[in-house]
């Protein structure tokens, strides 16, 4: 199969505090890959130097087999990292039209579809800040994929949601993963690591283990 | 072409008054308002007495008074308090936009929100002195009197009309001058705080504006070191003593050299801007909404 990104040695420090000592990973297209580990062991700071948000001190990104600078942001990647914020007094819709046309790009039935797969209702009204944790969170995982991003990056993703809404989402990322994409996903739940990862890893002493290999 | 152009304002448009629209700055207007109500209440009070009309363009005069000019001031300090501006939803922003498409984003945001806290003056202005407004392009009977009379004293009136002003220019030539200083004195502001806050941190990037607007009234009151209104951006908003304005000749910057200052003062500060957001880093600059 083939190796889309590969991460060698990846440090990250702040101040005197090393929370990336040496990580390195490979994934292929099409696989899910989880990362564990207790609060603060450095999963969120290693998603966000994956991406471009925070600037890696040392090591190498090779994204589809070029070398990503430090602190450049990946051109197609979609994420949920911390808590997902969007323009409060804006619906749902409105937000993602919103961001659907940064990147000159408009059209809004395909954007209710998207709505709709993530279990929100499109011509709701409703402003986000009057959303619960679990309807941003939906809203957020729609906003990530609805570029078709070769890249998901998903910190925490099933955050504050229901049963049906977890198990709803398992069954939409195991179908983003048969269309060939890559996805990296960080969770303290087991059982959806277990459902979902092909492979799992764990962030320990700010090195990624690998703890099991499903296929 | 046209279309991409278009597609860029309306992100940046909605990005605005997402920025704009929020309870910090109505909070910011309202004081604002009674600020300028303050300064403006006894001269309408004077025109219902004299039964004659003010003159919209008569709050260009606020800007003279260096109480005023200091709220004012501080009032756009408080204005550009969140830069860099990198909040929680802008994350989703910036990962499409890309870090340096974000920073051209967030100085053009500031070249508006500096029209438009100019204009917040205008409106504060209008709405104190309504109904005793006249629209005309003349300063009309009450600010002439205002500036060759002792009447602003009799009525408390705290701005000064100064009547070399008033004699040399027409409102409409007095409001480009001073739209045209205020936009560009506004932008460097928060040019400079987004500017300092990158290369540095938020707290810097308040303690030098702080000390910039409190150069306002330490110039004015260390009269020999007259050289000090060079480093005193803030003050050549008081056109009144812009020397080739009223035709004295105190050490201070003529209008086209201030206006050349805050264009390279603006210019610089983009130019670090850009070179330094593509390293923004998230850990640093997030902040919490």
């Amino acid at each position: 199969m083939e190796e889309y990104i590969k991460v060698e040695h990846l440090k990250k420090s702040f101040k005197d505090n090393e929370v990336l000592a040496d990580v390195s990973i490979s994934c292929r297209r099409g696989a899910i890959y989880g990362v564990t580990g207790y609060n603060g062991c450095g999963k969120s700071v290693f998603f966000k130097c994956l991406c471009g948000l925070e600037k890696e001190d040392g090591g190498k990104i090779v994204i589809g087999g070029k070398e990503k600078k430090p602190g450049e942001l990946l051109s197609s990647v979609g994420i949920i990292i911390e808590e997902p914020a969007f323009l409060g007094n804006a619906s749902g819709l409105k937000n993602l039209a919103y961001l659907y046309q940064i990147r000159n790009r408009k059209d809004n039935q395909y954007l209710s579809r998207i709505m709709e797969k993530v279990g929100l209702a499109p011509c709701s009204k409703k402003p986000v800040k009057k959303y619960s944790l679990g309807m941003r969170q939906r809203l957020a995982i729609a906003q990530a994929i609805m570029e078709e991003p070769d890249i998901l990056i998903l910190d925490e993703p099933m955050n504050g949601l229901d049963k049906d809404g977890v198990r709803e989402m398992r069954e939409l990322f195991l179908k983003i993963r048969e269309s060939g994409k890559t996805l990296l996903m960080a969770s303290h739940n087991r059982e959806d690591i277990e459902a979902l990862c092909d492979e799992v890893y764990e962030m320990e002493k700010g090195r990624l283990c690998r703890v099991s290999k499903s296929i | 072409m046209m279309k991409r152009i278009g597609n860029e304002l309306s992100v940046i448009f909605v990005d605005f008054r997402n920025s704009f629209l929020t309870k910090r700055v109505l909070v910011l207007f309202v004081l604002h308002f009674f600020v300028t109500h303050i300064f403006l209440a006894s001269v309408r009070r004077f025109a219902v007495n004299v039964h004659h009309p003010v003159s919209a363009y008569g709050f260009l005069f606020l800007f003279y008074d260096m109480y005023y000019l200091l709220l004012f001031m501080f009032v756009c300090i408080y204005y550009f308090s969140n830069t860099p501006f990198l909040n929680y939803h802008q994350i989703y922003r910036i990962i499409r936009t890309g870090k340096l498409r974000w920073g051209i984003h967030q100085i053009v945001n500031i070249i508006i929100s500096s029209v438009v806290l100019m204009g917040s003056v205008f409106v504060s202005a209008c709405i104190v002195l309504f109904p005793q407004l006249t629209w005309e392009n003349d300063w009309g009977k009450v600010l002439y009197t205002l500036s060759l009379t002792n009447m602003a004293e009799e009525y408390n009136i705290m701005v000064d009309f100064t009547y070399e002003m008033i004699s040399r220019y027409t409102p409409l030539q007095l409001l480009g001058l001073t739209l045209g200083i205020g936009i560009l004195l506004i932008s460097f502001l928060g040019n400079m705080m987004f500017a300092v806050s990158l290369f540095f941190s938020r707290t810097a990037a308040l303690s030098i504006a702080s000390l910039e607007a409190a150069f306002i009234i330490v110039e004015a009151n260390m009269l020999m070191f007259s050289k000090l209104i060079y480093f005193a951006p803030f003050t050549w908003m008081r056109l009144s003593r812009i020397w080739d304005l009223v035709g004295q000749s105190k050490p201070t910057p003529s209008i086209g050299d201030a206006a050349r200052y805050l264009a390279v003062g603006n210019l610089v500060c983009i130019v670090l801007i850009l070179w330094k957001v593509k390293d923004i880093n998230y850990s640093k600059h997030i902040k919490k909404e």
